[in-house]
């Protein structure tokens, strides 16, 4: 029997049909009912233990690195949105100069 | 999503990653300079972040895919690998423990996951204690969600085998004291 159906069983994810086919097979082989226990054993408060694990604080630098990161990698897309707008914003110049130019000329 | 969304995201984020760097690294310096460039890599890639995936789960594949790029450039560089520091196994008290034996059980689930084969301790890390849907960290490692649940399954059952060994070790010893006071 797949080990993530017994995982699911452990953790009240099965419908009843399906966790009466893991009690039979529970009953019937020793190691089925090993993987189940050991599973079992294994339910425990990770996040509330995690939480009190003893770690260094934020370093004091790291927020103002990231920071410092944001802000270059504006400044450097805004250069390369410049770049790549240029050449559209020249086209746009002379269309708009000549169109100007033409409306001029027919007053 | 824009690099200008994201960096205002980052600073809320920022003790989270620093706990999930620290966690995977199992080093100060390596944890400072992993979250660092994760957010170079995040903010370069901030348009590929869909609208769908949660902004932290993403920030956390990026910090795990960045540390198993360093793993790999150092295990070319030299065979040492990493030097786990050990400070980072200990729990402080939690005043809302009630006994001493919950006290040191915290300890014993810190080490017994940081213990993990590094697949699976990621995935615990993900699922456990960030609280990652196995969908949320599937996408996270890129990887199908068959491959989380069965990790996680064995990784549940290595430390199942720790603990029921504690658990008949503990019903032991208070059937010995039981002998001992009959």
């Amino acid at each position: 029997m797949d080990d993530i159906v017994l995982m699911a069983y452990v953790d009240g994810e099965l419908t009843s049909r399906e966790r009466e086919e893991v009690e039979k097979a529970m009953s019937t082989s020793a190691d089925i009912a090993e993987r189940v226990a050991l599973l079992e054993a294994s339910v425990l408060p990770y996040q509330r233990a995690f939480q009190h694990q003893a770690l260094p604080p934020v370093p004091d630098s790291l927020p103002r690195k990231i920071d410092e990161l944001a802000q270059a990698h504006t400044v450097r897309s805004n250069r390369s949105r410049l770049r790549t707008a240029a050449p559209w914003l020249a086209v746009a110049f002379m269309a708009g100069g000549l169109c100007g130019g033409a409306s001029v000329s027919r007053e | 999503m824009t690099a200008a969304d994201l960096s205002a995201m980052l600073p809320s984020m920022l003790p989270r990653l620093w706990a999930f760097a620290l966690r995977i690294s199992g080093d100060r310096h390596d944890a400072e300079d992993l979250v660092q460039r994760a957010c170079v890599r995040a903010l370069e890639r901030a348009h590929q972040l869909q609208p769908g995936t949660a902004p932290l789960s993403w920030m956390f594949s990026i910090v795990q895919s960045t540390w198993i790029n360093e793993l790999r450039a150092r295990s070319v560089r030299s065979r040492s690998g990493m030097d786990w520091d050990d400070d980072f196994l200990e729990t402080v008290a939690d005043p809302a423990a009630r006994t001493p034996e919950q006290q040191a059980m915290h300890g014993q689930i810190v080490k017994a996951v940081q213990q993990l084969p590094e697949a699976q301790r990621v995935v615990m890390l993900l699922v456990g204690v960030e609280g990652l849907s196995y969908n949320e960290a599937a996408e996270a490692l890129d990887v199908p969600i068959g491959t989380i649940m069965s990790r996680l399954s064995r990784a549940r059952q290595a430390i199942g085998a720790l603990f029921s060994d504690q658990k008949e070790q503990r019903v032991q010893s208070a059937a010995d004291s039981e002998d001992q006071g009959a």
